[in-house]
Parts: C-alpha cells; sequence; structure tokens
C-alpha cells in the first residue's frame, strides 16, 4: 500500500459514459476517434470481426475450402486473429485452420509467447506447429545476434528474412494454401512509410494485403490488416488473453521505431492517418503490379529467387552458416 | 481516502516493476495524477509519462477507456480500477 497525496481540485463527479452509437442500448466502453462513434464491449468485438470478414471479402483471400496456415507468434494480434478466423471457420465447414508458430530462439521472449500460442490452440482445438531457427538454419536468433554484434546489419534483418523463409516453409509442411499474418494496420502504414523513405518501390509493390500466387510460395494473406494495433490491445484485454510481459530484446529496429512513434503522434492529433496511409498504399502496390517475380531458384538452398543466391543463403553465408542450412532436413 | 487499484498489463507491468498497486488518494483526482505518481513512483521514466502514455497504451478506468470519458482529466473515485495496456508489445 502505497500513500500519495492529490492536490485538490473543484469538486466534480464524473460523468457516465455515453451509450454505444451501434447497438444504442449498453453503455459505452471505447471512443472511435477516427469514425466518432462510441461502443459497447460487444458491439467494439463484433466490429473488429466484421471489418476481418470485409477484409478477407474484398481481396478474395480465402476460398471456400482453403487450408490456412495461421502464423501465430503467441502476441496479442495474432492470438485475436486466431480466435476471430476460428470464429468465421465454423460457418465454412471445408476450410481448415492450422496454427504454425516460428521459434526464433530469443531467450524468455519467445518461450513465454509460444507457451501462450500452444494454450490457444489447445483451447480452439487447433492443430500447431511449431519450428524453430536452430532446426531449420542451424542456429537461434541470439546466437546470430552473438555473431554479427557490431555489423552493418541489425538482428531485425536477420529475424525478419529467416522468419519469412521459415513460416513458407511450416506453411508447405502443413500444406497449407494461404497462410495469413497478424500485420496490423499500423504494422502496414509503418512499413508503407518504411519502404518510401527507403525508396524500396519493389517491397512496396508487393506488401499488398491479398498476397500473390508464386510457384514455391504459400499466398500470404493480411486478414487483420485493418485493425489497428489500439484496438487490437483492448479487445484482447476484452477476451482475456494473455499478454506477453518480456519486450523483444531487439526490437528497436531505429527507423522502424522513429515511424511507428511519429505515426502514433500522428493518428493522435489527426485521427485516421494510419488508414489513409494504408490505403494510399494499398492503390500505390496494386498501381506498380506487385513486385518482382523468381524466375528461379537459389543455387545454395534450391528456394525461389529472383537472383542467382536467395537473401536467406546470402544472410547466412555473411556468417558462415550455409553449411547447416544446406544440409538441413525437416521432418515432422 | 479514495483507494484506486491500478493494473499494468504485460510489458508496461514488468518494465516499471509496478505490476498490480492500490494507491490510497484524497479526492477529488484525475487519472493524470494517478499517472503522474505512478511516473514518480517508477523513477520519474518517460515510460509512464502521461502524453506517450495516452499515445503508446489504453487507460481502462472501470472497463471504460478513458477516452471515452474525459480523457486525462477524468476524475478518479474511491473503489476505481485503472488498467493500463501497452498498445505495442512486439511478436
Amino acid at each position: 500500500m502505497i500513500w500519495i497525496s492529490f492536490k485538490p481540485l473543484s469538486p466534480e463527479s464524473r460523468t457516465a459514459p455515453p451509450t454505444c452509437t451501434r447497438c444504442e442500448k449498453r453503455p459505452s466502453i471505447y471512443y472511435r476517434p477516427y469514425s466518432g462513434e462510441r461502443l459497447c464491449s460487444s458491439c467494439f468485438t463484433e466490429s473488429i470481426k466484421e471489418r476481418v470478414q470485409r477484409t478477407i471479402a474484398r481481396f478474395e483471400m480465402f476460398e471456400h475450402d482453403s487450408r490456412i496456415a495461421v502464423g501465430v507468434s503467441g502476441g496479442k494480434d495474432s492470438l485475436n486473429l486466431l480466435h476471430i478466423l476460428a470464429e468465421i471457420e465454423r460457418d465454412y465447414p471445408r476450410a481448415e485452420l492450422i496454427a504454425i508458430s516460428i521459434d526464433e530462439g530469443i531467450y524468455d521472449y519467445r518461450d513465454e509467447a509460444l507457451e501462450y500460442a500452444r494454450r490457444a490452440c489447445r483451447i480452439l482445438g487447433i492443430e500447431h506447429l511449431v519450428l524453430s531457427f536452430k532446426e531449420l538454419f542451424g542456429l537461434t536468433l541470439d546466437e546470430i545476434v552473438d555473431k554479427t554484434a557490431g555489423g552493418e546489419l541489425k538482428p531485425c534483418t536477420y529475424c525478419g528474412v529467416l522468419r519469412r523463409r521459415a513460416l513458407n516453409m511450416a506453411a508447405k509442411i502443413v500444406e497449407a494454401d494461404r497462410l495469413a499474418t497478424a500485420h496490423t494496420l499500423d504494422d502496414m502504414a509503418q512499413t508503407a512509410l518504411l519502404n518510401i523513405m527507403r525508396g524500396d518501390l519493389r517491397l512496396l509493390a508487393s506488401s499488398h494485403p491479398s498476397g500473390r500466387s508464386l510457384p514455391g510460395f504459400v499466398r500470404r494473406v493480411k486478414p487483420y490488416c485493418e485493425v489497428p494495433e489500439r484496438e487490437s490491445a483492448l479487445l484482447a484485454y476484452l477476451k482475456g488473453i494473455e499478454f506477453q510481459s518480456f519486450p523483444c530484446p531487439y526490437a528497436e529496429e531505429a527507423m522502424r521505431s522513429d515511424i511507428r512513434r511519429f505515426l502514433n503522434q500522428m493518428e493522435a492529433k489527426r485521427p485516421g492517418t494510419l488508414f489513409i496511409i494504408y490505403r494510399a498504399s494499398v492503390e500505390l502496390a496494386s498501381r506498380l503490379g506487385g513486385g518482382s517475380e523468381p524466375l528461379g531458384v537459389c543455387s545454395l538452398c534450391g528456394e525461389p529467387t529472383s537472383g542467382d543466391i536467395c537473401r536467406v543463403c546470402k544472410l547466412l553465408r555473411k556468417i558462415g552458416a550455409t553449411d547447416k542450412w544446406g544440409s538441413s532436413t525437416i521432418s515432422i | 481516502m479514495a483507494r484506486v487499484k491500478v493494473m499494468m498489463m504485460g510489458t508496461i507491468g514488468r518494465i516499471t516493476g509496478l505490476g498490480n498497486i492500490e494507491l490510497a488518494i484524497k479526492p477529488p483526482a484525475e487519472v493524470a495524477q494517478v499517472i503522474h505518481s505512478l511516473s514518480e513512483l517508477h523513477g520519474g521514466e518517460a515510460l509512464i509519462d502521461p502524453k506517450n502514455l495516452l499515445e503508446e497504451a489504453l487507460i481502462l478506468i472501470n472497463g471504460v477507456e478513458i477516452n471515452n470519458l474525459e480523457g486525462l482529466k477524468t476524475q478518479v473515485e474511491d473503489g476505481d480500477m485503472l488498467v493500463i495496456i501497452p498498445v505495442t508489445h512486439g511478436g
């Protein structure tokens, strides 16, 4: 018990929250600044599910009989998405969901999250495959960070490239025809600005939420891409989803963190900014035509690539780990 | 004195080392003052500076998000439960 005295204020009783603008019955618990809605708990939860359904329909993400691998990190966004997809898929008995998780090997941080992912899959009765960087590439991310300390490339670069490959491999192992990831509206807007600021139009073009069917790749779709991260946090709280307490020790990718802070400030001052950037980036990606196609296969690992050697092998070669990678065999 | 429970979820709870605490306050008081006191308890770090906090976390008072009330100026009363939820968790 800690005792604190506050400066007295003018006595004024707290006003009750307004009625929900959607059901017009229950008291609201959340004010949505970009639309002006005030929502009760159940209308808020329903509105997020409806938004995911609309996103899936608009971008024609799934077929009625899709076998969908859901990338589940164990964070709030992917756990929310897993719950929402499980609910939606009840109406599509021929569709299947399989959870896939990648254990990068980040001490504490990923261990805690994977436990949450396992628990959610048990509760929902969803098959769950966990693959690790160690078994796929011969090294954990912690070991890669040790090897690359002080180098020009940051942990997030290695983690991002390797995780993308690992998710595709896991989706292929479970014979999925879609790979759904829980990128939020914030992720989409941050990535759009990052790609513009780096002048990377190829990446900008390939970040469309509907993904593309390319040989060697399971089509990646982002059904959660219109859900603001703030609302994802509230949804997780309302649903009783566990929150990770360990922050990622490598999370400060300088440029993305700067952009995230900037966008948070802009969104607070000018609600709707995230949606405007996201919509502009989707329009740009559509006009740019989807990015480059892989023309061949990597001469080291055999995965599809547009060059001689894929990005994964280039990175692993930098740290002298291609032997382990080239000979690794995964059997499930 | 009014008793106010504060629950800090996820990374905010771990990083501040505060987790769940109960404060006894002299009414009337606003949410901003509770946050200010938490900052002081934590050593004044920007993590729970009210301005940053509102952009990077959600604050609920008895299950209602404070922007649906009067923001940081929302009055706290005896028996209130404040929940602080970080928005960005990584992963």
